[in-house]
Order: C-alpha cells, then structure tokens, then sequence
C-alpha cells in the first residue's frame, strides 16, 4: 500500500528539490557569514580561552576559588 | 559581581571516561595488531573459534570505534561543554550511569562478538539487545547534553557544541534505521532490510558512522583542545560557521560510494561520488582552520608535543579527506574497492586524526584534570614520534598491498585470459606487506604503551584529594527578557513597533548568532540537514519497485542453507568474502557473471562483504565438489596451497542444531521470503534430509563419514547454492523480471 503510494507519487522530482534545498541553504548561510565584519565573531572565537584560571596545569593556583571575568555587554 | 552564580565543574566522570580511553585503546589496538599477525601469519588463528580472524575483526573494530574514541568523545564533551557553556553537567547521575553503561556494554559486545553473535553489518554487528542498551545509553547521553544547554551562562554557543550537538542528533539516526531487525531469539536477529536496500542502508550508516562518530566530534575536539593548547583562538570563526553546514549537509550523501558497480541502482552511486567529491571543500576548510590557527605558534610546535600531535593529526585529516574523494571516484574505485588500499584509507584516518587528536587532548588534560604536572614530556615526544614513524610503515604497506592486488585482480595476458588466474597469487603476493603493516601496528601499539606508562606516571604523582573547581559566571538572563531590555522604553508592549525593536534586536548579530542562542531551533536544523541527504536517498530504493527487480529464477534458501548461511554470518566470513560481482570483464572472467539486484532479495542481511582478502563467493556453488568444500573447511592449505585463511575444525565436532529452523523460516516469512506454510512445517525434515545428502556425497567421494549432524554440512550446502539460480534456471526464463511495480 505504502509502496503504492510512494510509486505513485512522482518521486522523480526528489533530488532535484533536494538540491535545490541545499543550495539554497547553503547560500544563505555563506552569503549571511561572509557579509559580517571579519571582527564579528571575535568575541565567541575567544570563549574557549576564556576559562584559562580553571584550567592551568600546576597546583600552585592561590586558592579553590576561581572567577571568570564578566562577559563584555554586547 | 551583579547576579553572579557559583557553581563547580563535575570532572569526576571525566577523568573515568579517560582512563577508559586508556583501557579501551590499548584493548582494541593490541587486539588489531593480534590481525594484523594473523593475516601475515596465519597460523597464529590457533585452529581456535574465538581468536579466528572473522569474529576478532569486529572486536577491533568496535573497540577502536564506541571504546576508544566513544570514550574519547566522552570525555571530550562532558569536559568541554561545561567550560563553555558555563555549566555543571545537568545530571552527576545520569553522566556516571552513561559511563559504567557504556563500559559494560563495551564487555559485553566485545564477548558476543567473540561467541559468535553479530548481525553482519560492519561497525554495526552488536546483536538487538545490545543494539538497544546503546540507544538507551545514547539517549541519556543526550539528555545530558542538552540539559547542560539548557542550564548554560554562556549565550551562544561556540562552534565546538555544534560539532557536539549534531553528532548526537545524527548518531542517534543512525543507529536506530541501521539496527532494526526481528528478533529470532535472545542474541539472534534478522535484519528488516533485504539484498540492496540493506546495502544502501548499511553503507549510509557506515559511512555516517565515520562522519559522525570518527569526524564532526573529533572536529568539536579540534576547536577546543587545538585552541586551548595553542592558547590563540580559531583562525577564522566565519570559516568554521560555513565549514560545519556545509559538512553536515554534504556528508550524509555520500554513503553509496562504499557501493560502486555493484548492483546499487547507477544513479545512488552516481550521487554518492559527486557528493563525495564536493566533501573535499568543507574538509579542507577545517583542516585549513585547524592548521592556520597554528599561524604564529609554530615554534611553540616544535617544542611542545601536545602541538605536535594535534599539528599530524590535522594534517592527517587533511590527507584522508582527499583521499576520501579520490577513492569514491568510479573509475579509482574500480581499482582500490576490495583492496587493502580502503584498510590503508581508514587507518590514515583513525591512527593520523583520531589518534593523534586523542592523544594531543589526554596529554593537555590529564594534567589539568588531576591538577599536576605531566610526567614526561621527552617521552610523549618519543610517543609521538615513533607513533608516525608507525601509521607511515602501515599506510605505505597498505598502499602498495591495495595497488598491487588491485593490478594483479585485473591483469590479463597477451591472449586475453587472466593472469593470475588462481586467487591465492594475489594474496601470496601481498603477504610480505601484511608483515610490514604488522610493523607498523606495533610501533603505534608500543607509542601507546608509553603513553600509558607516561600518563599512569602523571596521575600517580596527583594529589589524594582532588577538591571540584569553583568558578562563577554571570546568570543568563533568559533571551525573551534580553530582547525586552533591548527595546526603548515608551514603546508601549503588544505593538508592532515593539515587535519589531524585538526582531531587529535579534537579529543585530546575524540570523547565524540568533539561531546559536536557540539551542533547539538549531538542533532542528542541524537534523533537517542530515534528514533530507537521508530520505532523498533511501525512500526511493526502499519504497519503489523499479530499482530492485525480481528476478523469476530467484528461490529463497532451503532450510539447511538458511542454518549454512547462519554459520557463514556467525563466523564472520564476509569480512573476508565478498559476495558481489562488478560488471568488469576482469571479474566475471575470474567469478562469472556478474551480480543482478534481484539476487540478494531475499538475503537478511546482505553478504555483500568489502573486502576481499579471499575470492568472492557470489557465485561459488557448483564450482568444486562437497568434498573440496569441506576439505576445504578443514585445512584450507589442502585444496589451495599459500592459503591464508584459518583451519575451522570445530565445524566439523560442533551439532547442527536445527531447533530454531522452523521459527527462522517463520521469522524470514515474515520480513517478506515467500516461504510457504509447508515450507515452514517440514522446515526441519527437509533440512535434516539435505544434510544426510551431502554428507552421503562427501562420504561417496572418499571424504570422512559422518557429517550429516555437523556444522560443516550446512555451511557447504549454503556455499553451493551460491549464485546458482540464474545458471539453474532455463536460459528464457532469466532475463524475465517478475514483477515490476511504481516507475
């Protein structure tokens, strides 16, 4: 029944709707990335290195307690 | 600080998933060194069913995979999402069932295996009730995850937890449509998909189980350890933002290339090389931005050997994802399908990149984690450096063994008949490269092994108590009420104006950043991209009629070759033998005709197989008496002298139990082979019948009386039925397709 009804239902047209999704979202999301300033993104490039007191090797971190410095207003 | 939270980070269960990073990487390796020995050296199977190379093989296979790297992954996730999401894990609990889940599981899957319980799809052998602990498993996973999205300080969220989150999104996919099958008993299944639908469903899961699993978390891992050990940030965030979608979208397309002229419908093949070759791009650009962040840090490279190893272990994504490419190109592929260059292809990736790449992150987190000093950091030198000297002796082997079967496959002579007619050529050739891979395996095993000395030495030196990290971060103000406060007061609220200050507030970052703030929303995405490559491929195959003709002359198995077909699956056979001919005149010359479509309907699962280490089978019946066969079973070296393969002499002590066979014919009923209801009930007699059959014919032959309750008759009647209907059938009655339905 299913089979039926996907055989009937004009499958031929599949992959190019489906190139055509992916193009197109590929578009988009290359035309919004590329259209940002280069400096943009600075600030979520960073957010790993943000956590650096936590995270040295040696002991000899004055202290249990760690802050992590307030996030910049955006 | 205003509105400021404390919380502490749960590093507990991370440093248990490393140790068992630990624990499972030198299992699964030493484990593949083991084949690589008995490859080269084929008496070191022991005449043993559980060491034999068809049942180690997935072992291996899956321990290097969900053991190794799932750890890995493991660890890599609970430790950095906390730090960048500013979270504790959502559920202490929950992280420490998933760990002790997992490792069980682990146990258990690697015991099944060596028993002799698998589905026969390749990293997809764990038989249904361990198939469903591990989706149980991925679940809490998963829940885990988002929970701690869901609790998180941070608003966006850095490309690493993309990498993350699509991978458990797509995981979980994966795994459930590959997996389904009926179950026959407690450890035994049939696979609801049949002949070409299972292949192209095997292979879009194998082929996403490497995107998915060996590549978009490794890529997660790459944009954090790699930064943290370079201490700069990613060379270019707008790169790795197009670098992921583009991925993501491209990858799940590319499966039918494992498939290429076989009997695939052209056009899934077709697709899956285009989509294959266009992968290239979004590769290279995060091999590019892992490689450019390095920009002005080379000379930390050379001094530090975490750098190093993540430096390789780039650039080795680099190579196996051109490579890749090249490879899911038809006319390359008709060269290297088969061959030990794919072996090659696979360990450029998981020894270069996922070795590498774990390795770099144990030696920055160990330390960090168990708050001391690394060991050594001359012998993770010397780690790094013989391990490459390792993947070079293996990669160099497994090309030049590929390269050369390939050519010799395909040679023929001046009068136009093959020249290395007999398959054993081909493999006693290649013999000496098998040992210089055994070389290679060996070094990377003893890099390993320093590694593991280096880091026990680094957490023996750690101290007793390792008190949690207390860190604070601002709350996150719930994203409604920050678009609330980016409107101008004296807006009155419900109005369009305010709507839109809200919008327009949204969006002030870019769609991209918006949709980073919504966890969801993006989840969504990340899966509608990987559902439409998925359903745009598969529906078709699965749903219309056309592409998989029926072929009249085709019967299912008897009852006896069902049981054979069994022990075929159980003892791993395929990944040894494939059972798929290409329309190349080089293999039906060697073969017969080539593989129809039609041919493996009724095949749960498919035999196709990806290798040939020994000849393909699909036509096998007929070819050599019973009496071959079974002297075949029983030292191969007798009837094909240089033979690699291992000796099966328990076949010939172990009884053919025939208890299940009415409920396997019932069950197979059930998925489709039109078995009859008389079928089903004289299932055993007619079995119990075909055995004495053969038995009485090797006997008669001057073979050893007695077989007709052993294992070995069932295999041998499933090993002559081979590839025999076409040839049985009159000559009209070949061509004539059954049943066409749909287009």
């Amino acid at each position: 029944m299913l089979r039926d009804v996907i055989a009937g239902s004009g499958l031929h047209g599949f992959a190019e709707i489906g190139l055509a999704i992916f193009l197109v979202t590929f578009l988009v999301v290359a035309v919004r990335v590329l259209s940002r300033r280069s400096g943009h993104y600075d600030e979520i490039a960073r957010l790993p290195l943000r956590d650096d007191q936590s995270d040295a090797p040696s002991e000899d971190r004055g202290g249990e307690r760690e802050v992590v410095a307030p996030r910049s207003a955006r | 600080m205003q509105g400021s939270e404390t919380f502490r980070y749960n590093d507990a269960v991370v440093r248990k998933f490393v140790l068992a990073v630990l624990a499972w990487g030198l299992v699964g390796m030493a484990v593949g060194v083991y084949l690589a020995l008995e490859l080269a050296f084929h008496k070191a199977n022991l005449s043993q069913p559980y060491l034999t190379f068809g049942r180690l093989r997935p072992v291996h296979t899956n321990a290097v995979i969900f053991a190794f790297v799932g750890n890995g992954i493991f660890a890599a996730v609970y430790h950095s999402s906390q730090r960048l999401l500013k979270a504790r894990i959502f559920s202490d609990r929950l992280a420490n069932l998933h760990f002790w889940g997992w490792q069980l599981l682990i146990v258990l899957g690697a015991v099944s295996l060596v028993l002799g319980f698998t589905q026969a799809k390749e990293y997809a052998e764990l038989e249904w009730p361990l198939d469903i602990v591990l989706a149980v498993l991925w679940v809490m996973f998963a829940v885990n995850f988002f929970g701690t999205i869901a609790r998180r300080r941070e608003r966006h969220l850095y490309v690493a937890i993309w990498f993350y989150l699509a991978s458990i999104v797509t995981v979980g996919i994966l795994h459930i449509f590959n997996s389904l099958a009926l179950p026959l008993s407690a450890m035994k299944s049939y696979s609801v998909y049949a002949g070409v639908q299972d292949a192209l469903m095997q292979w879009w899961y194998g082929h996403n189980a490497v995107a998915f699993v060996l590549t978009t978390p490794y890529l997660g891992l790459m944009y954090y350890y790699l930064v943290k050990a370079a201490e700069r940030p990613v060379y270019s965030y707008r790169l790795s933002i197009l670098h992921f979608w583009t991925l993501v979208f491209i990858y799940i397309w590319a499966g039918p290339h494992h498939l290429h002229y076989t009997a695939l419908p052209g056009w899934a093949s077709t697709l899956g090389m285009v989509f294959s070759v266009m992968l290239l791009a979004p590769s290279w650009g995060g091999m590019v931005n892992g490689l450019l962040t390095l920009r002005g840090a080379w000379h930390k490279v050379r001094e530090d050997p975490i750098l190093k190893f993540f430096a390789v272990g780039v650039t080795f994504y680099g190579m196996a994802t051109f490579e890749g490419p090249v490879l899911a190109i038809k006319t390359v592929n008709s060269l290297s399908h088969y061959t030990d260059w794919t072996i090659g292809h696979v360990h450029a990736g998981t020894l270069g990149w996922n070795g590498f790449m774990t390795f770099g992150m144990l030696y920055w987190l160990v330390p960090r984690i168990w708050k001391t000093q690394l060991h050594s950091r001359r012998l993770a030198a010397a780690h790094f450096w013989i391990a490459s000297l390792g993947i070079v002796a293996y990669l160099i082997a497994m090309w030049s063994a590929g390269i050369t079967q390939g050519l010799m496959w395909r040679a023929f002579d001046q009068s136009g008949r093959l020249m290395y007619p007999d398959f054993v050529e081909t493999v006693v050739k290649i013999v000496p490269f098998y040992w210089l891979r055994l070389a290679g395996g060996l070094l990377y095993l003893t890099g390993f092994l320093i590694m593991l000395y280096n880091l026990g030495r680094t957490i023996r030196k750690a101290p007793k108590d390792l008190p949690e990290v207390e860190v604070s971060a601002p709350a996150l103000r719930p994203w409604r009420q920050q678009l609330e406060v980016a409107v101008p007061s004296g807006i009155m609220p419900q109005t369009y104006d305010h709507l839109l200050h809200r919008v327009s507030a949204a969006l002030r970052g870019g769609v991209h950043r918006a949709l980073e703030a919504m966890p969801v929303t993006f989840s969504v995405l990340a899966f509608l991209a990987i559902a439409v490559g998925s359903l745009i491929e598969i529906l078709p195959t699965l749903l219309v009629r056309a592409n998989v003709p029926t072929l009249a002359a085709v019967h299912p198995f008897t009852a006896l070759e069902l049981e054979g077909r069994d022990i075929f699956v159980a003892e791993g056979c395929y990944t040894c033998h494939s059972q798929m001919i290409r329309p190349f005149r080089a293999e039906t010359e060697r073969y017969g005709d080539y593989s129809k479509p039609g041919e493996s309907v009724f095949d749960h699962p498919f035999q196709w197989g990806s290798r040939r280490i020994g000849p393909d089978l699909a036509r096998e019946g007929g070819k050599y008496p019973n009496l071959w066969q079974v002297r075949h079973m029983e030292d191969p070296r007798s009837t094909s002298p240089g033979s690699i393969m291992p000796p099966y002499p328990w076949l010939f002590s172990e009884p053919l139990g025939l208890a299940q066979t009415e409920d396997k014919l019932r069950l197979m009923a059930a998925l489709g082979v039109p078995y009859s209801a008389s079928d089903v009930f004289h299932a055993r007699e007619q079995a119990t019948q075909q055995a004495r059959t053969v038995a009485a014919d090797v006997e008669q032959q001057g073979g050893r009386a007695g077989l007709e309750d052993k294992q070995v008759a069932a295999l041998v009647a499933y090993l002559q039925r081979l590839g025999t209907d076409l040839s049985a059938a009159p000559a009209h009655a070949v061509p004539l397709v059954a049943e066409r339905g749909g287009r």
